[in-house]
């Protein structure tokens, strides 16, 4: 890890943000690609995870194996995962947001699933300890449970 | 430099501040003042009021209408709650609590997270995302099975 005592605060917010923005755009590769192994060595083991709103996917979940279960569920319903596309990434010292928009295929229909994110991590020692997910939660009801 | 970049995020935070203290009192002609005359908000998702909308008067004519008349005045209270979670020069970045009735007596408790930019000193970009399927059901009692039709003018990235 690199020394930053010397550093005047705007270069140690620089420095930072640059590292947190490879990071994030490291973790949305892995979730696109499913990759378990690159999330986990990412992500807190005590991760306070939101996916805001009302749908069945919409929860708070504080651990690592939790996150993992959701995008398993996701998943399920998928052919392969969600690919993110980043529209916008602010960097913000600890925080970095991002808009993104996704695409992914129903396995049950084929149909496209391109549904619009807004997404504010938050990260500590490399680490993503907090990730608050906003989605369209019509567009979730509408393609994984037009049941209900 | 670094007093005026401070300055500008300074200002930014007032800008937004100001916008949801705004929408707290329905203060139409504050919550106007604080934007360019050109402002964009691009909502995110599939309901009545998503999309791509431009201008002072698309906001006042068409979308504050669908969202104010789907209220219940009385006890519906926007920006119950609001934080800039991050801001720089040209962005800031905040969620808000909305807490009521919709008028059709449903519980209407919404969390948005805004994304704000800025142009000669006031808003002039908005980015929006909430949840959509608590809007359909308590704002515009549509059925969640029903598809929504993407907006004509579609959510700009």
């Amino acid at each position: 890890m690199t020394d930053t005592s010397n550093m005047s605060e705007g270069d140690r917010l620089l420095q930072l943000n640059q590292t947190n923005t490879a990071i994030v755009r490291q973790a949305l590769e892995d979730i696109g690609n499913l990759n378990i192994e690159g999330l986990l060595a990412i992500i807190a083991d005590d991760i306070d995870f939101r996916l805001m709103g009302t749908s069945p996917f919409s929860r708070q979940i504080n651990s690592k194996q939790g996150y993992l279960e959701l995008v398993g569920e996701v998943g399920s319903y998928l052919d392969g995962f969600i690919q993110l596309t980043v529209d916008e990434l602010i960097p913000a010292g600890e925080w970095v947001i991002v808009r993104a928009s996704g695409h992914a295929v129903m396995k049950a229909t084929g149909a496209d699933y391109d549904n619009q994110y807004c997404m504010m991590w938050k990260l500590k020692d490399g680490k993503v300890v907090k990730l608050r997910e906003y989605t369209c939660t019509k567009m979730i009801m509408e393609y994984f449970f037009p049941d209900q | 430099m670094r007093t005026k970049q401070t300055s500008r995020v300074e200002q930014n935070k007032q800008l937004v501040g100001a916008w949801y203290a705004a929408l707290a009192s329905l203060d139409v002609e504050a919550f106007l003042a604080v934007q360019t005359d050109d402002v964009v908000y691009n909502v995110s998702g599939r309901t009545p009021v998503s999309g791509f909308f431009q201008g002072k008067k698309t906001l006042t004519e068409e979308i504050l209408p669908l969202v104010f008349n789907a209220l219940e005045a009385d006890t519906f209270q926007f920006s119950r709650r609001w934080k800039v979670m991050c801001a720089d020069e040209s962005r800031v970045t905040a969620i808000m609590e909305a807490e009521g009735l919709a008028s059709n007596g449903l519980r209407y408790d919404q969390r948005y997270c805004q994304i704000f930019g800025f142009r000669d000193g006031k808003i002039s970009e908005v980015w929006e995302f909430f949840d959509t399927a608590l809007a359909q059901v308590a704002l515009f009692g549509n059925e969640l099975s029903k598809p929504e039709p993407a907006p004509k003018e579609p959510f700009r990235y």
